[in-house]
């Protein structure tokens, strides 16, 4: 008899079976998914990382987050163990809380996650979990776990292409997009890269106006998570404009942050305006709300509540 | 979490993503096929370590030689399936040569992964040959010609219910002789 379909399906075929009949008993055990994939990103470590120019903007926008952090890697080095950066953490402690935030990223993407960084979505569990867990990663493995998560984070970038950054996922108990997800990641990566510089004694380097952009933009809009969240100004709208590298307006109410179109809103409202790169570091706890220069049309208190909400989109 | 919104991505697809080291899409492929890639290695090698590393095997080829799967020619399950069957096989392979006294002149190597799966249709041809001509029938009227237990009934002018009953066997004794080819090809 001759067969009358591909041969390479009817093996396919005769294999499902056998699979088939062996499937209820022989599921593989939990742990082997991740082994596999820890494997795959020790195998990848090699490969070179795509250009920069091959990126969708936010993936673009970490890459060149995490490029500075290798530059500053023998700064790092050069560090006494015991060397405060930020808070009370060391140059160990900071790269171990990025491997914990990015664990919840890389999660988050479908990513595998270290063993290091533990479970659950609480970031300072997870953070200590690197520091003082069973393995307690040392400064050299930790930058090693960091560079490896972070690679596989923009090389997903890179695979998923620009479309991908828009399709929805949940982050930090929020719902982003893909492409939000490595801008957060961008950010933080910056907002710690100014703490070690500022140790070491280095100027601050902003990152790029694009990168800023992107920045600021998800910080807008994450004000929504935190204005209407505050009973004392639930009814209350204003407008955050902001100015340097980036010139971009937003209308901040209880259930929406949406570009702020002169004369829409049909109400007066408060306007705040303050620097790009003021707004990121006070959104990542880095400038101090009395302190930064910001001017105001309208209600100071308004003001007020909107730069403590700022500030405060540090802790989401 | 893997692959979350991405339920309905091509073999080509991830694949793709895969050729340029997309984690996210290997992890997909392993959530969706390890199983029955699991399945198989555990019905032929009948070992759990040796069915799991089978199983890592197959992913991590995908994950290293992606290029060698032609989408054109079968699909990604059925390429995974076939990628396992032969690693179960060497594993057999392996497991033989361990246990018998070293010979004078060494084993080729296993041959390369493009005749996998010509390796595969010739066993399992070898196999379907082997069946008694009753069993034979059915089988090819099943895997080749594609046809549903009630068209084969139909075909052969014998109620469903036997039909079933004899491809339950055919199966049972391909099976078997898949298992005595497979080991016997790999000695």
């Amino acid at each position: 008899m001759t067969p009358s379909t591909n041969p390479t399906d009817a093996t396919t075929r005769v294999l499902e079976d056998l699979a088939a009949d062996a499937a209820d008993s022989a599921a593989p055990p939990v742990w082997l998914r991740d082994h596999v994939i820890t494997r795959a990103r020790a195998l990848a470590a090699s490969r070179p990382l795509p250009a920069a120019h091959e990126l969708p903007p936010q993936a673009r926008c970490y890459l060149r987050q995490v490029h500075a952090l290798k530059h500053l890697v023998p700064v790092l080095r050069d560090f006494a163990p015991e060397r405060i950066v930020v808070g009370e953490w060391t140059a160990r402690d900071v790269i171990a809380h990025l491997i914990a935030v990015d664990a919840l990223a890389a999660s988050a993407l479908g990513l595998a996650t270290p063993a290091e960084t533990g479970a659950g979505t609480d970031v300072a569990t997870r953070t200590a979990a690197v520091q003082f867990g069973p393995a307690g990663v040392s400064l050299a493995v930790g930058l090693g776990i960091w560079r490896a998560q972070a690679t596989a984070m923009i090389r997903h970038g890179h695979a998923i292409g620009p479309a991908g950054m828009a399709s929805a996922i949940t982050y930090l108990d929020l719902p982003m997009t893909r492409g939000d997800t490595l801008v957060d990641r961008a950010f933080e990566t910056w907002i710690h890269l100014e703490d070690i510089r500022a140790t070491a004694g280095l100027p601050a380097v902003p990152p790029e106006a694009d990168d800023v952009t992107l920045m600021s933009d998800l910080g807008a809009r994450m004000l929504v998570h935190t204005w209407g969240a505050d009973q004392r100004h639930t009814d209350a709208g204003v407008v955050l404009s902001l100015t340097g590298m980036v010139c971009e307006s937003w209308q901040v109410d209880a259930t929406s942050v949406q570009p702020w179109v002169e004369g829409r809103s049909g109400r007066e409202l408060t306007h705040v305006t303050l620097d790009a790169l003021d707004f990121c570091r006070l959104a990542g706890g880095r400038a101090d709300q009395e302190a930064v220069r910001h001017t105001v049309e309208g209600d100071p208190e308004i003001a007020r509540l909107l730069l403590a909400d700022i500030g405060a989109l540090a802790r989401l | 979490m893997i692959g979350r919104g991405e339920d309905t991505l091509t073999d080509a697809e991830v694949v793709r993503r895969i050729r340029v080291g997309d984690e996210a899409a290997l992890a997909w492929a392993y959530d969706r096929y390890a199983r029955p890639v699991h399945a198989l290695a555990t019905r032929v090698c009948r070992d759990s370590h040796a069915s799991e590393d089978v199983t890592q095997q197959v992913f991590l080829h995908l994950w290293t030689r992606p290029e060698t799967f032609d989408p054109a020619r079968c699909t990604l399950r059925g390429w995974l399936l076939m990628l396992a069957h032969r690693r179960a096989v060497d594993w057999i392979r392996s497991e033989v040569r361990r246990r018998l006294p070293p010979l004078e002149e060494p084993t080729l190597p296993s041959a390369e992964d493009e005749a996998i799966e010509s390796m595969m249709v010739d066993l399992i041809g070898a196999a379907v040959d082997q069946l008694s001509p009753n069993h034979r029938e059915v089988v090819r009227m099943l895997y080749y010609e594609e046809l549903s237990v009630a068209e084969i009934a139909e075909r052969l002018g014998i109620p469903p219910g036997t039909t079933k009953t004899r491809l339950f066997r055919a199966r049972q004794k391909l099976a078997a002789l898949l298992d005595q080819l497979g080991t016997a090809a790999a000695t």
